[in-house]
């Protein structure tokens, strides 16, 4: 049953703000008359006290309608902190550890470079963290091949187009773009970058990427160790439970969008 | 026309109240009758907007607020272009490295990512200061045209003492020279906190980075600034070539004309 002391007109404006939590935007008079049932009138009317107040805005262009700064005004406390890698990576990149005793690193495309940004390292004999801060372009070393390919062909193209000539690292860096067009369908093919010595030689690498529900990088997932003890047959051995390790991890950071906005000049 | 104005006027009544409000309370200071206070009270605790303490009748802010915000925050593609730069300069220095954009004459705090060099009391995201207040703002005004810049202090603080408004414009002018703004670490005195401009060639300013630590010594030396001048540079570069999409979408609005809840001494 109503209650009688509800302004309805009032309510149902409300509700519409309450509504662009998880509408489309931006959106328009047709676009809330359609999805909320109600006529074009009253969706123009209540658009209009919105924005007349701030929570929306209107775009004089496209006439459509997005959430306004007044909605600032709505929430003193209680806003949950962003989505953060390193805190949703790491009770997995300790479980790479516990499974393959080696370094596991965690690495971000930063410009046209991968950094890496965080890491559990073996004890004893191992492969060590990069110096902090340090920049590899996403042509070099595994990480940066790994997060390379899951990257639209337009943007690989665009990368290739700016960092052209691709610098060489080591006798093994891929520096021919047609080699690393190559590279990038072998990658997305097999779903993991082997390393080949080509950005630092000693150890042996292979990187596994974390993504969102639409396949863009979120990071890439390195596991290096020493060649005499971390070798190609070892990493064959590991590399199910491994895959396993790291296909759970993608079902879960699937819920959350990869920066979207990777523009190579 | 839907009559909504009230209810607004509670909404932000409540959103302000340092302590949880009642309909009579309301009243009194919107000057309403108490039967349409309470009419407005019902119909946003009905929305969510509204939240009734337990066991009594006094009011606060509802949740339904927080999860907008979060979208409003969400709206911004700077976020998404400087995350990772963000997460670079925090990699680098260890502390807490903050993007703010400007909306009229405040700035508001729309993303950070978290260092882990001290422990300390971390703002809040959506939080709103005015643009003297801090150097992630204060790098924002530097940067205003002049002519925005003058009625920054003549419309909205007009009561700022002559000579406090005398050292604040030569501050500016000194940040704007040196493309730098620094105060002192709030865990280190020692040291300083710096902000720079994410901004186009041609001055279009997209919004500033703060690294919220001691990531600069007194001295400030060229070999500490460039790696941090570098960063905000490539990310500058890259929202210039796309400026549509980051540029302040508030600019077809008199600054004035906007009102957001600053948490700066006023």
């Amino acid at each position: 049953m109503s209650n009688p002391g509800i302004n309805k007109a009032t309510l149902r404006t409300l509700e519409v703000l309450s509504s662009c939590e998880t509408r489309e935007l931006p959106f328009g008079v047709s676009d809330l008359s359609r999805t909320d049932g109600i006529t074009k009138n009253m969706a123009f009317r209540i658009l209009q006290t919105l924005a007349e107040h701030g929570y929306l805005v209107r775009d004089s262009e496209t006439q459509k309608y997005d959430l306004g700064p007044q909605i600032l005004w709505l929430a003193r406390e209680g806003l949950s902190e962003d989505f953060d890698i390193i805190k949703f990576s790491s009770p997995y990149l300790r479980q790479l550890h516990e499974l393959t005793g080696e370094s596991i690193f965690l690495s971000i495309i930063v410009g046209r470079n991968h950094l890496t940004i965080d890491g559990v390292e073996a004890h004893g004999v191992r492969v060590s963290h990069q110096p902090r801060g340090l920049l590899v372009p996403l042509h070099a070393s595994p990480a940066s091949r790994v997060l390379l390919a899951h990257l639209s062909d337009t943007q690989i193209e665009d990368y290739i187009a700016a960092a052209s000539p691709l610098k060489r690292f080591t006798p093994t860096t891929i520096t021919d773009p047609d080699k690393l067009r190559r590279e990038v369908a072998l990658v997305r093919e097999q779903g993991f970058a082997r390393g080949y010595g080509d950005h630092y030689q000693h150890g042996n690498y292979i990187s596994f990427p974390v993504l969102d529900s639409t396949g863009r990088p979120h990071a890439a997932i390195t596991i290096g160790g020493p060649p005499n003890r971390f070798t190609l047959e070892r990493i064959e051995e590991l590399l199910p439970s491994m895959l396993a390790v790291i296909r759970e991890m993608n079902t879960h950071s699937q819920r959350f969008p990869a920066p979207g906005q990777i523009v190579f000049r | 026309m839907i009559s909504a104005s009230f209810i607004f006027d509670i909404l932000r009544m409540l959103a302000t109240a340092e302590t949880p409000l009642g309909p009579s309370e309301i009243s009194r200071r919107l000057k309403m009758p108490l039967s349409t206070i309470y009419r407005g009270i019902t119909t946003l605790e009905a929305a969510g907007y509204a939240e009734r303490q337990p066991g009594s009748n006094l009011f606060t802010i509802g949740r339904m607020g927080a999860p907008l915000v979060q979208r409003y925050l969400s709206r911004f593609a700077l976020r998404d272009v400087a995350a990772p730069f963000l997460r670079q300069l925090t990699t680098v220095t260890g502390d807490t490295t903050a993007l703010f954009v400007r909306i009229g004459w405040y700035y508001v705090r729309i993303a950070h990512i978290h260092g882990t060099n001290e422990i300390i009391q971390t703002r809040p995201l959506g939080e709103v200061r005015d643009l003297d207040d801090g150097v992630a703002g204060r790098i924002m005004l530097a940067n205003l045209p002049q002519d925005l810049r003058d009625r920054y202090f003549s419309e909205f603080k007009p009561e700022m003492p002559s000579v406090e408004r005398k050292r604040l414009v030569q501050q500016l002018d000194q940040i704007q020279a040196d493309e730098i703004a620094t105060e002192p670490s709030p865990t280190h005195p020692d040291r300083l906190s710096p902000a720079f401009a994410i901004a186009s060639p041609t001055g279009l300013l997209f919004g500033t980075v703060c690294i919220e630590g001691g990531a600069l010594s007194s001295i400030a030396t060229a070999e500490e600034i460039e790696p941090l001048r570098a960063s905000i540079a490539e990310l500058s570069a890259l929202c210039s070539a796309t400026s549509d999409k980051f540029r302040n979408s508030y600019d077809h609005l008199s600054p004035s004309s906007i009102l957001l809840p600053s948490a700066s001494a006023r």
